[in-house]
């Protein structure tokens, strides 16, 4: 399936937590999340920020129920469980039934576990199911990176759990707890741990996209830009800006988002498309435009998303219709404009020497 | 003659009122749509990067050797051309240095087929377990392995006196010492 489902374009949807700074709220990237989770530096992975969990968790509604899907994220724990205790680390929920289909835990001796019930982050489960595994999976005080596969049945439910790439838990059998067979909601954290417990790094595919965006992606970090400079075309930067930034760029690479300093249009057709520094890794697997935005008065105002790789352009492709507070949005690309082809099987310079930018619709 | 005596003469006279509009207040409303501007706050690039080392198809292709002087003489070859190598070349050059052409254009990995020089002879010699009369004919073995071999060496006709010579120390081995191969 091409196109939106859901929070999902393409079959992916990600945030690396790094243009977030402060308590987190809402506004458009997380649901409303439960307890306080802040985003700031010392909890990243590498670098950007990362959040920080205090027995509190945040909260991902899918607008879409799946079946199968994959969460991947990185997950620290400053300290493990107490001997006893059980550290949440994610739930999969669903919302239509109003309860949870699966937790995944850490015990205190760092061996993880699906359980069946419990959990919405705070809950501690009591009905395991599949085996756990082996001690030591995972050590207090270090990044893993987590990779989740879920099939929700009762018959041929499935569950593949990989730290790091390695499989370190692979269950096949009854997975369904609620009437549905399916998740709508993912809970990244939870209370448990004897301390905080760090996040970072989270992408979450629904089963729909093309290959690669249909399996593991394998370990992986996102790299969060701000722009750098305005289009290498002239013509395609035509919002007015506000001082003192001096550059309609400069507005938009605030991290935080800076509500006095902001660009503003109310002309169709306007556009912006600004490039961005370089990339460093081996391979992108996709990319992902986040952005904040509001219109200033009543009335209907829409955006899109278009992305420009060797002068041709992805536009959209549905349009954003703003509301009237700031709330973040994103528009995913797995596809690069210029090849056709996903931006995994190109290469590193191409990604990196994409614009990106807004255009007024309507 | 009477007097008629008026004591009071009135005109009536009928008009319609003419009232007069009072106004205390005029005010224009008018209806416009709002035009709102769209206003952005951030735009942000995430990129979701493999940690795992990737390693791009690679083609693999066999080189001609080729000689300078067809180096020189092809038409399609320039030395200031680069780009996927086809040919390599060693004559004229020293000893274990060969060179591409045309010269790559980006890295890549040479597989090169050799025969490993052998470990430098000490002169102590090797002790054979055969009489020292019958030392000349394991001259013609190894001789007949050489010479039978593919490479430039590759002497059938000679490979084959050798043999002779060799089969000859063998059955004389048998007949004498009472031996085998």
């Amino acid at each position: 399936m091409a196109g939106w489902n859901g929070i999902f374009f393409n079959g992916v949807w990600s945030c690396g937590f790094d243009f977030l700074v402060g308590t987190v709220t809402s506004g458009g990237v997380v649901d409303a999340p439960f307890g306080t989770v802040v985003a700031g530096p010392s909890f990243a992975r590498f670098s950007g920020n990362g959040v920080n969990f205090s027995a509190s968790y945040l909260q991902r509604s899918f607008f879409v129920n799946l079946p199968s899907c994959i969460v991947g994220f990185a997950y620290n724990a400053v300290q493990l469980p107490i001997a006893g205790n059980l550290g949440i680390i994610g739930t999969w929920y669903d919302v239509t039934a109003n309860g949870v289909q699966l937790t995944l835990v850490c015990n205190s001796l760092g061996a993880l576990q699906f359980y069946t019930n419990g959990g919405i982050g705070i809950s501690i489960p009591s009905i395991p199911i599949g085996s756990a595994s082996p001690a030591g999976t995972i050590i207090a005080g270090a990044y893993n990176f987590y990779e989740v596969l879920t099939t929700i049945d009762p018959l041929v439910g499935a569950i593949q759990l990989r730290i790091n790439g390695n499989t370190v838990i692979n269950f096949s059998g009854n997975t369904k707890t609620t009437t549905n067979s399916y998740v709508n909601q993912f809970r990244l954290g939870g209370a448990g741990f004897n301390g905080a417990t760090h996040a970072d790094d989270m992408y979450i595919l629904d089963m729909t996209g093309s290959s690669p965006y249909n399996t593991f992606l394998g370990n992986g970090r996102i790299q969060t830009d701000g722009p750098n400079a305005d289009s290498a075309s002239g013509g395609l930067n035509t919002w007015t800006f506000t001082s003192p930034q001096g550059t309609d760029w400069g507005n938009c690479a605030n991290i935080p988002a800076n509500a006095a300093q902001f660009n503003s249009s109310s002309t169709v057709n306007a556009r912006m498309s600004f490039r961005f520094p370089s990339i460093i890794g081996n391979r992108v697997l996709f990319l992902n435009n986040w952005y904040q935005a509001q219109e200033d008065a009543a009335g209907t105002r829409t955006l899109t998303t278009i992305y420009r790789s060797n002068n041709v352009d992805q536009v959209g492709p549905t349009p954003v219709s703003l509301p009237g507070t700031p709330t973040y949005f994103n528009q995913p690309s797995t596809i690069d404009p210029n090849t056709g082809q996903s931006w995994a099987s190109g290469t590193v310079v191409a990604a990196g020497s994409c614009e990106i930018g807004l255009e007024v619709v309507s | 003659m009477a007097n008629a005596d008026v004591f009071q003469s009135v005109r009536e006279g009928f008009t319609l009122a003419s009232p007069n509009a009072r106004v205390t207040q005029s005010v224009r409303e008018s209806f416009t749509l709002t035009s709102p501007n769209a206003r952005v706050t951030q735009s942000v690039r995430e990129a979701f990067i493999s940690l795992n080392t990737f390693l791009p198809t690679t083609t693999t292709s066999v080189l001609t050797n080729v000689d300078t002087w067809e180096l020189d003489n092809s038409p399609a070859s320039n030395p200031l051309d680069t780009g996927t190598p086809i040919a390599w070349n060693e004559n004229l050059l020293d000893q274990q240095r060969f060179s591409l052409a045309p010269t790559p254009a980006n890295n890549g990995t040479i597989g090169f087929l050799y025969i490993q020089l052998a470990t430098t002879l000490t002169g102590l010699g090797v002790n054979f377990a055969v009489p020292d009369d019958w030392t000349p004919y394991i001259m013609w073995g190894a001789l007949a392995e050489l010479l039978g071999s593919d490479g430039s060496a590759y002497d059938p006709v000679r490979a084959n006196y050798c043999v002779q010579r060799y089969n000859e120390g063998v059955e004389l081995a048998r007949l004498v010492l009472g031996g085998s191969q």
